[in-house]
């Protein structure tokens, strides 16, 4: 993998903590592709056939899969090594954050402040929504709202490092690759929009947001967000890369936007964060600041839908085991009606499977994601639903 | 050393920061829970030995370069793509090695092992079942 780039605010490991990282990227790519993968033959020789033979029939659905799988030992260990191996992630990254925060924190100061190409804007008064105020999401301690001393900027670096390694750099050195991908899904689907402003709802620590601005260098681009770390980490990271964001902490289920002033509103890996209700109020909203011909693109995990109830109960793994409890409700949902639901023409929402630039990357890797059980490890196909005002 | 950099080593930490653990009870995996915290140790422990052997392969590239070495050595060694690659192969058969016994049972499950398939190894054609 490239090594990380340094920008202005990434976290330096010493060199045992560089080597509890690595440890982590090994013991992940062991447990993914030497571990998990048994569980296929745990379902498909043992679990399997006991469960027809008592039943008389085929398991209906993923969750009558996993109550049977959960009972047989090699899928409890499989699982023991997925848990402990994203712990471990954390603690290798946290450890060294915590070390340098202070650090960090006068770095990001000294980024955003004085004359920057972006603007930050925070909101003493903002209230987290309780989809994330309430949960630590894939198990990073704090989640995306701890703020724990002035100026913190822990939820970002953690992100920043943590996905680096988990995803072993398939999203590009400068982890942009899902905003390049997003960028690429506006040029392919609407080569008519020559965009002058564009929103990152849920922009997290920047680097998807920057690459939106280097593809599209006359947009006006702002990231939205609501975790106040986040946000200062990507403002300084977005700074130190020369690139010019404007972050400001909101809810993308009512932003401050005005109506009808935005051409493109872009959104990746972050809904699977939120809740129903909350994915109805991002798409009515987004619905509310676009300009008519505007679209709004969301890039996410694919649905459930086709898949058998097999390959669901692989695909659900994170929703009891990795601290992302709307993943499983998030795979069933309808985006085509919700958005038809909030004002879209019908026939002009649309759902598609794109290669990502980190499944690119992950064959360049020779790390092909179809060998991969349990997570694809952010290498697989990235799955778009999009809609036109 | 109080510069909070040093980080290895046995005299490096200077102080030992709280683990921060993420919200929300962590599932059980085992029949008992024992076994969840016997695993986690064991993986956590897993890792130590990890860092060790990455220091120790640093510490003998020092030496093998220049005759001796610092701390400050260790610290200012840079991992490049080609020694990652390199510790990487290294560090997949060492994993390889400890977990063996469960790259055994998944082998087991694989091929479809059982006490009858011992059984029948050495059992003639004509021998009737139990």
């Amino acid at each position: 993998m490239p090594l990380q780039f340094e920008h202005g605010v990434l976290p330096k490991p010493t060199a045992d903590e560089e080597a509890r990282q690595e440890f982590v990227f090994s013991m992940a790519q062991h447990s993914m592709t030497q571990i998990m993968p048994g569980i296929v033959s745990v379902y498909e020789k043992q679990v399997l056939p006991e469960f027809k033979e008592n039943e008389k029939r085929e398991p209906a659905t993923r969750h009558e899969i996993r109550r049977s799988m959960q009972r047989h030992p090699y899928y409890q260990l499989a699982s023991s090594f997925q848990r402990s191996t994203q712990e471990l992630l954390w603690d290798s990254v946290d450890e060294s954050v915590q070390r340098q925060l202070s650090d960090l924190i006068t770095k990001a100061e000294q980024l955003s402040g004085g004359e920057t190409l972006g603007n930050l804007t925070l909101d003493p008064e903002f209230e987290m929504p309780r989809y994330i105020r309430d949960n630590d999401h894939h198990v990073m301690p704090g989640g995306y709202a701890a703020d724990l001393r002035t100026g913190d900027i822990t939820a970002g670096a953690l992100y920043d490092r943590g996905a680096y390694i988990f995803t072993d750099g398939l999203f590009g050195e400068k982890m942009d690759g899902v905003g390049k991908s997003a960028a690429q899904f506006i040029r392919k689907y609407y080569p008519d929009i020559a965009p002058q402003k564009i929103i990152d709802f849920g922009s997290g620590m920047g680097g998807p947001t920057c690459a939106l601005k280097e593809a599209f260098p006359e947009a006006e681009v702002c990231g939205i967000d609501v975790s106040a770390a986040e946000l200062r980490y990507s403002h300084a990271r977005a700074e130190s890369l020369g690139v010019a964001v404007h972050f400001s902490q909101q809810n993308a289920e009512r932003t401050n936007f005005e109506d009808g002033s935005v051409d493109v509103v872009v959104s990746v890996t972050t809904f699977h964060e939120t809740s129903r209700a909350a994915v109805e109020n991002i798409i009515r909203d987004a619905y509310r600041i676009l300009k008519s011909g505007g679209a709004l693109v969301v890039g996410e995990q694919p649905p459930f839908e086709g898949k058998s109830p097999f390959e669901q109960f692989l695909a659900d793994w994170d929703t009891l085991n990795n601290n992302e409890p709307f993943w499983s409700t998030i795979h069933e949902m309808d985006m085509v009606a919700i958005c038809s639901k909030a004002g879209f023409k019908p026939e002009g929402v649309f759902t598609s499977m794109e290669q990502s630039v980190a499944s690119t990357n992950a064959v360049e890797a020779n790390a092909d994601p179809d060998d991969i059980v349990g997570s694809d490890r952010g290498g697989g196909d990235f799955w778009y639903f999009s809609a036109r005002k | 050393m109080s510069d909070g950099l040093t980080g290895g080593g046995l005299s490096g930490q200077s102080e030992v920061l709280p683990r921060r653990h993420a919200r929300g009870r962590r599932p059980q995996y085992f029949d008992d829970p024992s076994m969840d915290q016997m695993h986690a140790t064991i993986m956590a422990l897993t890792q130590e030995l990890s860092v060790v052997i990455d220091r120790l392969d640093t510490i003998e590239t020092v030496m093998d370069d220049k005759g001796f070495v610092s701390r400050s050595d260790i610290e200012e060694f840079r991992l490049t793509e080609s020694t990652q690659m390199a510790r990487r192969a290294k560090r997949s058969a060492y994993i390889g090695r400890v977990f063996r016994g469960v790259s055994d049972q998944r082998e087991v499950i694989e091929r479809g092992d059982s006490r009858r398939t011992y059984a029948d190894s050495i059992s003639e054609d004509d021998v009737t079942e139990e």
